[in-house]
């Protein structure tokens, strides 16, 4: 396989990696109720993989020296006049880092998921949506032009519908699933009227022709000509990010989102959706350098969400919704890298958190598999005791996430912070000292919930080793129920009352991406031959993606940007140490509050009472919304529903009864019997020829 | 042939006329459905009088011929009709028309 791969061209090789996943999909969806059932997972995990497969030959036949670009187009989608959207593929690093680790994540979620949903009512279902989904991102991160991007834009906010809402009997799942596709509608509506303003601006819409050309970005004649287009591009384009990565003020979407099946939000926030966001404005990196004021509300807006969203970890008590919030405090994270220009730290970052993300959901949900879907952190302590191997690997994650050396998350976010302290951008280092107290945050969340649930002494919810009971339970009109397990699986698993680590197929994924989110950090600071950033950096270098920032626009004119050198403000290692430090506090805050002295952090916990009630309360997001969305909307449906009702209805009313009316004064002429037709017919004839007669005289 | 006077087409005239009249007022007060049948066909054969009294006044052949036709449609006709009366009266055991006025507004 690998000979024949190696004689397709790059262009050939990345259009290949979408295919398998779409036609894993198709397969699914024709087979899988009658023919695959059981079985629905092996055609999802084969797609994924060999998608991987393909994937990594693209990173390994991938030369940077050469300028390290392909692009080309497959066929043409659809066209109009002198206006075509080809599918096509646009290869570079940046595209082939994302579609190495979301396709690589992916099949580790997809292999976890068969052991997870196994017997699940609507398994291939399921499967179809995940390959599905899988297709939509690689559609997205390869596309080489804005529109098929849409296209993988929109395909991901589908699925991700379609998979938050997978137990639809559940008015929860119902109502979060609703949220994420209409939160994601504002940014799905800004970015096409981006792409319609780059069509009007470039006279493309392809990647080439839009950034292919930083210089003409500079011209100051071009500037002048398009000063309105090149403010409001990037400015769409950014709340279009915002809504897809959930960033202040549209990230209520995603914590709700956890209501899917735990895999789901596995792939949603570590591969296939929220990176999606943070993709958008590193491959729009041109648009943006130039148009400060936007890049910095990027990193203005990256840097609150990333600190809003930890302190809301801090009072969360449902373990998937501590990781939901702490994947908004990092995407927050990866935006203040790009906001200072920082794009391939923040790049860096969505791959060690693809890795680290992962394995907290997938872990997670091995403790919601073995507790009977009990995710309280209050009703359940010490499980290491019963599920040794989930506790070593969510381990590994959780130091990812706390960034403490040497795992993964520590260098990526000490690269963002690094970056933003050194940035030329005079707000830099303040971004970066709230980015350094949000790390402490992190860390002390983090700890809280792995202190609480996996360490102390023993105790299980009532429901542990039981099944999560199915979201497709029944009652039918005899009053028996059917859930959607099948008799096979309950054998299966006639482990009654005892939890454990699953089936390796639960386990084996985990420990495969321990080990990633242990050693993918070293990528940041190892094999850099000089480089400052390591081998991660130089495999970026070619894509700009850290461009020199001006600090005001008045040498814009004409002049190309050179590098501004500036002396340090802090220097990077000094700063690693001091981000070290604080996770290492964190950890033992946690350890002192949540391990060593539970009844401190109660008695802490009522001290603080507003406060610990306005962060559980996730800053009154929701009920923001509500008062100032909602409220209104809901005001303003029932005033048209009575326009509608009163004014509209009435004038159909009497619109209608005028022939109505007329109908019914004329009625009485119809009376059925022959002779009065006769007569009337013998009346009209006299009254015509009597007035003809009368007018011819 | 000798030309008609005007004092001899007018009688002619006058004897359509009435038998027309004779019909309609027939068609119109009638109930029974053959006599209503009956009327139109008096009403006809007023109209093929006035066409061949005519014809004979302008020494033309068209009248005539036009009423060979008037004739042999009418007879068609008349056996539709009757067949359609045949039918009516077996769905309601009468000859009234008024048994048939369902279509009232």
């Amino acid at each position: 396989m690998m000979d024949t791969l190696a004689a397709l061209t790059i262009v050939q090789k990345a259009a290949l990696i979408p295919l398998f996943p779409l036609i894993a999909a198709v397969l699914i969806t024709l087979l899988g109720g009658k023919v695959l059932k059981g079985l629905s997972h092996l055609p999802a995990i084969a797609g994924v993989l060999a998608s991987f497969i393909v994937a990594v030959s693209l990173l390994m036949s991938y030369n940077a020296s050469d300028g390290g670009l392909s692009y080309g187009n497959v066929f043409t989608w659809f066209g109009a006049g002198g206006f075509h959207v080809p599918v096509g593929v646009y290869v570079d690093s940046l595209s082939i880092l994302f579609v190495c680790f979301v396709t690589g994540i992916s099949t580790l979620i997809f292999i976890y998921s068969g052991g997870y949903m196994a017997g699940d009512y609507g398994y291939f279902r399921f499967f179809a949506y995940l390959s599905i989904f899988v297709f939509f991102m690689c559609m997205l991160v390869l596309a080489n032009n804005f529109v098929l991007v849409y296209l993988g834009w929109e395909g991901v906010g589908l699925a991700s519908y379609l998979l938050v809402g997978y137990y639809y009997p559940k008015p929860s799942a119902r109502e979060a699933a609703k949220k994420a596709f209409i939160v994601n509608r504002i940014g799905d509506t800004c970015f096409a009227i981006a792409i319609f303003i780059i069509y009007l601006t470039f006279h493309t819409v392809s990647f080439h022709g839009v950034l292919g050309d930083p210089h003409r970005l500079l011209r100051g004649s071009w500037r002048a000509a398009h000063h309105t287009a090149i403010f409001w591009i990037p400015l769409l384009l950014m709340v279009a990010a915002f809504a897809k990565s959930a960033q202040l003020p549209l990230h209520v979407w995603l914590p709700d989102a956890m209501e899917g099946p735990t895999p789901v939000s596995a792939l949603i926030h570590a591969a296939t959706m929220v990176t999606a966001g943070v993709y958008l404005v590193a491959r729009c990196m041109p648009l943006f350098q130039h148009d400060l004021p936007v890049l910095h509300t990027v990193g203005i807006i990256g840097c609150i969400t990333a600190f809003m969203a930890a302190t809301i970890g801090m009072c969360q008590y449902d373990l998937k919704r501590i990781w939901a919030y702490s994947t908004v405090s990092q995407l927050g994270y990866m935006f203040l890298g790009l906001g200072v220009a920082a794009g391939s730290a923040a790049v860096f970052h969505v791959f060690t958190h693809a890795f680290f993300k992962a394995l907290l959901f997938l872990a997670t949900g091995s403790v919601m598999h073995a507790m009977g879907g009990e995710l309280d952190i209050r009703k359940m302590s010490g499980i290491r005791r019963v599920m040794p191997i989930t506790t070593v690997c969510l381990l590994m994650g959780a130091f990812a996430l706390a960034g403490i050396p040497p795992w993964a998350g520590f260098f990526s976010k000490d690269a963002i912070l690094s970056s933003a302290m050194n940035a030329t951008w005079s707000w830099g280092p303040a971004l970066s000292i709230v980015g350094l107290l949000t790390a402490l945050i992190t860390s002390y969340y983090t700890f809280r919930a792995v202190f609480r649930v996996f360490f102390g002494p023993l105790v299980l919810p009532a429901t542990a080793g039981m099944h999560e009971p199915s979201a497709f339970t029944i009652t039918d009109a005899h009053g028996a129920e059917h859930n959607g397990h099948d008799h096979a699986h309950d054998d299966a698993h006639a482990h009654a009352g005892k939890p454990t680590d699953g089936s390796p197929m639960m386990w084996l994924p985990l420990i495969i991406l321990a080990i990633g989110a242990t050693t993918v950090g070293f990528m940041g600071v190892f094999g850099g031959h000089g480089h400052e950033g390591g081998l991660m950096r130089r495999f970026l270098a070619g894509n700009d993606l850290n461009p020199a920032v001006q600090t005001s626009t008045v040498g814009i004119a004409g002049i190309p940007v050179t590098h501004v050198e500036q002396s340090m403000r802090v220097a990077p290692n000094v700063l690693m140490g001091i981000s070290a430090a604080l996770g290492v506090l964190g950890l033992l805050i946690a350890y002192y509050f949540h391990l060593a002295k539970r009844d401190a952090a109660e008695a802490a916990a009522a001290r603080f009472r507003p406060l610990v009630k306005f962060l559980e309360n996730k800053w009154y997001f929701d009920e923001l919304y509500d008062l100032g969305l909602v409220q209104p909307l809901w005001a303003f449906g029932w005033l048209l529903s009575y326009f509608d009702r009163f004014v509209v209805d009435g004038l159909v009313f009497v619109v209608s009864f005028v022939p109505q009316l007329a109908g019914f004064s004329i009625k009485p002429t119809e009376s059925g019997r022959l002779r009065y037709y006769g007569i009337g017919m013998v009346a009209g004839i006299a009254v015509v020829v009597l007035g003809v007669l009368y007018l011819m005289h | 042939m000798e030309l008609m006077t005007n004092a001899a087409l007018y009688q002619y005239l006058a004897l359509g006329a009435v038998l027309f009249a004779i019909g309609l007022v027939g068609f119109m007060s009638r109930r029974n459905m053959i006599m209503i049948f009956l009327s139109t066909e008096i009403m006809f054969q007023g109209v093929a009088i006035n066409l061949i009294a005519f014809a004979r006044y302008h020494l033309n052949a068209d009248g005539q011929s036009f009423v060979i036709f008037l004739l042999s449609v009418a007879a068609a006709e008349a056996s539709l009709a009757l067949a359609l009366v045949v039918l009516l009266y077996r769905r309601r055991q009468t000859l009234n028309i008024d048994a048939w006025s369902e279509m009232q507004g």
